[in-house]
């Protein structure tokens, strides 16, 4: 009972959604309908000179980037350039002892004969 | 799908010409739900533009052609709640306002009869504007999308992105307050 009572109200709700759905008019649109969203469009962009400023931004974000890797890089090259001059000043350094110790070595063995002779 | 997967990538690549064809594809369509959707005449038409500019910004964000109606759907139920929720609108049409002629075309609508007469149409429609100021927004549009304009679940779904099982829920719900706001009118109608 109470299911032919739902069923008759379903029913009837259905017939008035059929009856609403017919009594809608037909959308009527403006000839210019077209060409006035083109319009909205174009008035909606964003303001001409907020482009080019941003295209600007971008290529300086883009330059700034590149700048920074070269000075990474540049600096990198720099922290390793030390340890070869290390290698380099040690070099030398190793030569000049190495010098002065000939030359000592040989002032030694001048002044070791010298003694020898005079005994 | 009233237009070709292709154009929609056209327009999606910015080609105007593929664009100005899903506009003159579409407007009908979308400005008869505008109208269901707002019940006004006179604004349908701003409201549709809307619609089409949201959707020129909005394209390139579309993934595949294939879920175009959808996302167009959804754009006109976007665009056509903030209209409402601009404009406030307060559906305040009480009880005492339906007229025996409004009623009487609901009987007339209810037993099948087809409207012809333009003031019974009009009937019709206010009294359905009166009937669905008893759910809440959210499920007017529903009820409208599925019931006047007749999408089916799984579009809704699409639309909604929700299971079509919390729809039916949700549907069977409006449709029982609608229904029960209709039986206690025409039981006022009778006393």
């Amino acid at each position: 009972m109470a299911q032919d009572q739902d069923l008759k109200g379903w029913s009837r709700l259905e017939s008035l959604f059929a009856a609403y759905r017919s009594a809608c008019p037909d959308p009527r649109d403006s000839p210019d309908f077209v060409p006035r969203v083109w319009a909205a469009i174009e008035s909606s962009r964003p303001v001409s000179w907020i482009f080019p400023l941003r295209l600007w931004a971008q290529r300086l974000a883009l330059g700034a980037s590149l700048a920074a890797a070269l000075l990474i890089g540049y600096v990198t090259v720099l922290q390793q350039a030390p340890a070869n001059l290390d290698l380099l000043e040690a070099g030398q350094m190793d030569a000049l002892t190495v010098e002065s110790l000939d030359e000592q070595d040989a002032a030694f063995w001048q002044l070791a004969s010298m003694a020898e002779n005079n005994r | 799908m009233l237009v070709e997967p292709e154009t929609i990538r056209r327009a999606q690549s910015g080609d105007a010409a593929a664009f100005s064809e899903i506009i003159r594809t579409y407007r009908k369509r979308i400005l008869g739900t505008i109208f269901r959707l707002i019940g006004r005449a006179e604004d349908v038409e701003d409201v549709g533009q809307e619609v089409f500019v949201r959707l020129y910004y909005s394209l390139d964000q579309l993934r595949t052609a294939e879920v175009f109606e959808p996302w167009l759907y959804r754009l006109t139920i976007n665009a056509s709640y903030d209209y409402l929720r601009k404009l406030r609108r307060t559906r305040s049409v009480r009880m005492a306002d339906i007229s025996l002629d409004q009623l009487s075309a609901a009987d007339a609508a209810e037993s099948g009869r087809r409207l012809t007469d333009e003031r019974q149409k009009k009937d019709i429609r206010e009294m359905m504007d009166f009937l669905l100021g008893h759910v809440s927004e959210d499920d007017r549009v529903l009820l409208t999308l599925k019931e006047i304009e007749g999408l089916s679940l799984k579009d809704l779904g699409e639309v909604y992105h929700v299971n079509e099982n919390a729809l039916k829920v949700r549907l069977f719900r409006a449709r029982k307050r609608v229904l029960r706001a209709y039986e206690q009118l025409k039981k006022q109608d009778q006393l």
